[in-house]
């Protein structure tokens, strides 16, 4: 096994250095590269995964105990299925004349999508607060 | 208030097991990200050994859709996977010279798997809307950070790999004095939400799917029912292409040879049914009339099997002009097209004539083309 890691290990890092030959054939565009290279790691770190943490703990305090788990969870389905289609819900992008790129009508799927999320949800919790109740 | 620790994070599924299979669905995913990606540039400047052509004629729309669907599906897995170690981020470093280097470069290594993998998929998601709020150009870029990407994930498995194996093959229990849900109710989270993102947005490549996919970036319309990615304004193509003494010239050294639209249109005609496929990852396909390039060659007495220049009247933007290899020349079905589904092109598909070439990048399938030029 450590002949397997070694080579890995060995490939893994010509890849790097590969990359970063081709980023430094470009050396104007390397400011803006980092910016966003080490942009990205930052806002995970300091925002995306604290809030989530944050997010997860309070709904976890008010949920009662038996809708805890399946609540969290489609809430973070819900959530992780939103960062996946965040480009088209930024409302950035696209060209004032071409209509043919962002078609949809993202906000409004998206906000019937979160609806029927939070029914569901909702289903969870007071199907649990009956199943509670019946057996006190 | 003080810095937290690893073990502040109680949360009954994380571990090596929850992360090891989360990995491993995303090191798949990032395998065939990379190698879709690396075959997409290598169609842009093809190198005498790379096997391009023009069969099959769907290949690229194929090896691009996967490219911008598995770039999709990655996000959901990649957030769960580092909200498994996110604890980690917080451990405190060892005592000891040795342990404490190895230390750090473990961590370094691990800050450019993330950054880059991070730097990927925010990217390549902006670029599929076209909303570059960088100063970088996005594809030389996104293909160095790929070998970036795909290089620290290879170290990075290299160096977990006792662990991963010790997931895998002896997972230890799951703790049951912990709260939240276990790891295999959030591993399927985790794919649930990744297949669910790749449906709700792959129709822009995949017809069947277009009602469902609600978000995805194209629906499939556009002028003569097929998308545009830059229009003729958007190029400050409008007065080259719309001016009636429009020529287009064919040269193969000293003979040249012009003509007009309707020159091109009492030549023999060809009809094929091909798709546009761009590397957005977007594609569809139409019926397109036109003039073989091959018959075109022949009018200045060019062999099939020749190398051609094709410029474009476009005045803004990049790939103003396209070479088109002499293995897509050869193919009959590679056409300067006049016509799209029995009608005259409209003006942004590239009045009044462009190329359409099978199993090519729609960025080279050149548009307001004015100058075919022989090469070799």
């Amino acid at each position: 096994m450590s002949a397997l890691r070694a080579v890995l290990g060995a490939a893994g890092v010509a890849a790097v250095a590969w990359g970063a030959l081709l980023l430094l054939d470009r050396p104007d565009a390397l400011g803006s590269v980092l910016v966003w290279a080490a942009g990205g790691v930052l806002v995970h770190d300091l925002v995306v995964a604290p809030v989530s943490i944050v997010v997860g703990a309070l709904l976890a305090r008010v949920l009662p105990a038996g809708a805890r788990a399946p609540v969290l969870l489609l809430v973070a389905g819900w959530a992780l299925v939103g960062v996946a289609v965040g480009n088209v819900l930024s409302g950035q992008g696209g060209k004032p004349d071409n209509p043919s790129l962002l078609t949809g009508s993202y906000v409004a799927a998206w906000s019937v999508l979160t609806l029927v999320v939070a029914v569901v949800a909702l289903v969870v919790v007071l199907r649990t607060r009956q199943r509670r109740t019946r057996h006190t | 208030m003080r810095l937290p620790r690893v073990e502040d994070f109680a949360a009954r599924a994380r571990g090596p097991e929850l992360t090891s299979r989360v990995g491993a669905w995303l090191g798949v995913a990032f395998a065939v990200c990379f190698l879709t990606g690396l075959w997409s540039h290598l169609q842009y400047d093809p190198p005498g050994w790379a096997p391009i052509g023009p069969s099959p004629a769907s290949l690229y729309r194929w090896t691009q859709g996967l490219h911008v669907a598995t770039g999709i599906a990655c996000i959901p897995l990649l957030l769960v996977k580092l909200w498994s170690v996110y604890p980690r981020l917080f451990a405190r470093p060892p005592a000891g010279a040795r342990l404490l280097v190895l230390h750090l470069l473990e961590r370094g290594s691990i800050a450019l798997l993330v950054a880059a993998a991070i730097f990927q998929l925010v990217t390549g998601t902006l670029n599929v809307v076209q909303w570059y709020p960088w100063s970088f150009s996005f594809r030389p870029t996104h293909e160095a950070v790929a070998w970036v990407a795909i290089g620290s994930l290879v170290l990075h498995v290299a160096v977990k790999l006792p662990v991963i194996r010790q997931a895998f093959v002896a997972p230890e229990e799951e703790p049951v004095d912990v709260e939240g849900p276990g790891r295999r109710a959030v591993l399927g989270t985790a794919l649930l939400a990744s297949a669910a993102a790749t449906v709700l947005t792959v129709g822009q490549s995949v017809p069947w799917l277009r009602r469902v996919s609600v978000m995805a970036v194209r629906d499939g319309s556009g002028p003569q029912g097929l998308p545009v990615n830059r229009t003729a304004r958007a190029a400050g193509a409008v007065e080259g292409a719309t001016d009636p003494g429009f020529r287009l010239e064919v040269r193969h050294g000293a003979q040249v040879r012009t003509l007009t639209r309707a020159d091109l249109e009492a030549l023999p005609q060809r009809t094929h049914r091909l798709p546009i496929a761009c590397v957005e990852g977007w594609s569809r396909e139409a019926t397109w009339t036109g003039v073989a390039v091959r018959d075109l060659l022949a009018l200045v007495g060019a062999p099939p099997s020749s190398t051609v220049r094709v410029r474009s009247m476009q005045t803004r933007g990049a790939f103003a002009t396209s070479e088109l290899p002499a293995a897509f020349v050869a193919d009959h079905r590679t056409l300067l097209a006049l016509d799209l589904g029995g009608e005259p092109l409209d003006l942004d598909h590239g009045f009044p004539c462009r190329v359409i070439a099978p199993n090519r990048p729609g960025v080279l399938q050149t548009k307001w083309v004015d100058t075919l030029e022989v090469l070799a």
